[in-house]
């Protein structure tokens, strides 16, 4: 019997993804850092660990047989309410990645490693292939542009099977908060449009859940870096429009495209005379929304063709409204 | 300055000689997990320094202790615990030692742990002689520093003076952590603590006083003196105490980058302590082979 470990098996993504796995029939070790999971099935194993406790970690695939490793484990932008610091960013999204990467590479063990849109950060290709040159900005996706680093470099020396698929902003049923704030200013009554409004690149959980089993299952599997995003860009004033209907957005506020691309201008330029790094990265945010950026996904739809959207991840099926 | 070694005490700020004997809320905050905005600054400068790393903490922080080496520094012995070196029998210390050193490179997976600091430098010569005899190759505990009542006084008779700071006997070294000599005073000006206290242009000016009587310097530094999160002090901590502790520690990593700049700027290359040791030796090595060939 060998598992398919999961890493942040409690998690947004690890604990839709160890469900899909244990329903797909697969045998599952999920570890998390809580005490418990919810999740309850035969075939699932559960091990409370932190994976920053490296000599746990390297027990852990000492005492059971694991074939494929899903690290979703990491720490984002908050933790707890409390902003995160650079050295806790590295220690997790990095080092610990270091070490989970190590041991599948000792077992020989398929990774996948969840990674993000992040890392290309600064980089302004007009539309950003797995070729374009990341530059991370936020500590976030400095460390996380690292590990993959590193993975890469193990696996590629170890001669392991691995995907590390860049995730745009992730939404389900049940978490809009990262396409939210591309439409709202103050949920749910006050909604912004920036100019005829602008089409932004999401990504439905449930694309990557099919995506992921899809690649478990291949044995002809592709190896590498892909950009994971909905085939249909989701455009912010047919957003609205959605959520109207859900009879929310009482009031819209339409933003002029060329006043922000102002404010823009003028970061720019005390950045150029200050050198601040804080700047800099308040102009990408800036940037950012009103250059959204564009993902190009010509080779992850080599692999899968996508089912889902914004539309039939959000709404019911009976309740699919047209619009 | 010809060679400058950095050195680091791994450990936490509760153990801090004068804290211990307080109760204190030890979990709440840890200071070495904040040690990377420091690490990514020694690769920027492009420094190899030397950690003496606790081994009471060693399992906990394992990860780091192993980051730390792969970025190309030294890893050495701080001890199994932080108690001082008087209070412990030679048998003790022996047994210490040896269980120390095994937890380190067991942590580390290779037998690479050479050199050992004593806590508050607390070492004397019938303890350095045990150190020597467990297969440790290098000490640096030594210092002059008179006033102090927490410092040993360690006895280096037979030991030879190679180099400046620097001390041999069979093969086994002592590094010395300098102080500087004012009329009768000397201050330790290698320490964290004087580098958070004293204002940047009173440590050039020392450091300028120093470099006219020494080639080579040391610095010795610890993970709470790099970063300034608030440390949860006992209620009861004299204000002295609590000073001694804070003081300098929110621009601390500023003012070190600037110094170590400076080092770097006047020329002096910063080295590990086993590098200098093996330098020394293959030195030597040159030099034997160089009199043989004339016999
Ligand atoms: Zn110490």
């Amino acid at each position: 019997m060998s598992y398919i470990l999961v890493t942040g098996c409690n998690g947004f993504i690890g604990n839709r993804l160890t469900r899909a796995l244990l329903e797909e029939g697969y045998e599952v070790l999920g570890i998390s850092i809580e005490k418990e999971t919810k999740i309850v099935h035969r075939n699932f194993k559960y091990i409370s660990i932190d994976i920053t406790d490296c000599l746990s970690v390297e027990k852990l695939f000492q005492e059971n047989s694991i074939s494929t490793v899903m690290h979703f484990a990491a720490i984002a932008h908050t933790k707890k309410g409390q902003k995160v610091d650079w050295n806790t960013f590295y220690r997790v999204n990095t080092l610990a990645s270091k070490t989970i990467f190590d041991c599948a590479a000792r077992v020989k063990a398929d990774v996948i490693f969840a990674s993000t849109v992040d890392v290309y950060g600064a980089c302004e290709d007009s539309i950003l292939t797995e070729k374009s040159i990341p530059q991370p900005v936020s500590d976030y996706g400095i460390s996380k542009y690292l590990a993959e680093n590193i993975l890469k470099e193990i696996a590629e020396d170890k001669g392991i099977n691995y995907l590390i698929p860049r995730f745009a902003p992730v939404y389900s049923k049940e978490f809009m908060k990262d396409a939210y704030k591309r439409i709202y200013l103050k949920y749910p009554k006050i909604g912004f449009i920036i100019g005829q409004g602008l089409k932004y690149h999401f990504l439905s959980v449930n694309n990557i859940i099919d995506l992921i089993v899809n690649w478990i299952k291949s044995d002809n599997k592709f190896i590498g870096i892909i950009n994971v995003r909905d085939s249909e860009p989701i455009d912010s004033a047919e957003f609205i429009n959605l959520e109207r209907q859900f009879g929310k957005v009482a009031k819209i506020i339409r933003v002029p495209r060329w006043l922000i691309l102002l404010i823009e201008f003028f970061i720019d330029s005390m950045y150029r005379i200050t050198k601040n790094y804080k700047l800099l990265k308040l102009r990408t945010i800036l940037y950012k929304i009103v250059n959204p950026n564009k993902y190009s996904i010509d080779k992850m739809e080599q692999l899968i063709i996508q089912k889902w959207n914004l539309r039939n991840t959000v709404c019911d099926n009976e309740k699919i409204i047209n619009i | 300055m010809k060679t400058v070694f950095l050195t680091i005490d791994v450990e936490e700020w509760f153990h801090l000689e004068y804290l211990t004997k307080y109760n204190l809320n030890k979990d709440s905050v840890e200071t070495v997990p904040k040690i990377f905005n420091f690490l990514d600054m020694l690769d920027r400068l492009n420094i190899k320094a030397t950690f003496f790393v606790l081994a009471e903490i060693a399992y906990k922080y394992a990860d780091i202790i192993r980051d730390i080496r792969s970025r190309g520094h030294e890893i050495g012995c701080h001890g199994l615990d932080h108690e001082l070196l008087h209070e412990k029998s030679d048998e003790q210390f022996e047994e210490e030692v040896i269980k120390a050193r095994l937890i380190l490179n067991e942590v580390l997976g290779e037998d690479v742990v050479k050199g050992y600091r004593a806590s508050c430098f607390s070492m004397d010569r019938n303890k350095l002689d045990i150190l020597k005899r467990c297969g440790y190759i290098f000490d640096s505990s030594y210092i002059k520093f008179v006033q102090h009542p927490l410092y040993g006084h360690l006895d280096l008779s037979k030991y030879n003076k190679v180099d400046d700071l620097i001390y041999e006997k069979d093969g086994f070294y002592e590094f010395e952590i300098p102080t500087i000599d004012i009329g009768k005073f000397n201050l330790p000006i290698s320490g964290g603590g004087y580098l958070r206290l004293f204002p940047y242009l009173l440590i050039k000016i020392l450091l300028q006083l120093y470099s006219r009587k020494h080639d080579n310097f040391l610095l010795y530094i610890h993970p709470f003196e790099l970063t300034n999160i608030r440390l949860p002090f006992p209620e009861k901590l004299p204000f002295k105490d609590k000073f001694r502790a804070s003081v300098g520690r929110r621009h601390n990593l500023k003012k070190l980058e600037k110094l170590l700049l400076k080092l770097i700027k006047e020329g002096a290359e910063f080295k590990t302590i086993g590098e200098a040791i093996e330098t020394s030796n293959t030195m030597e090595e040159k030099d034997e082979l160089y009199f043989s060939n004339r016999v």
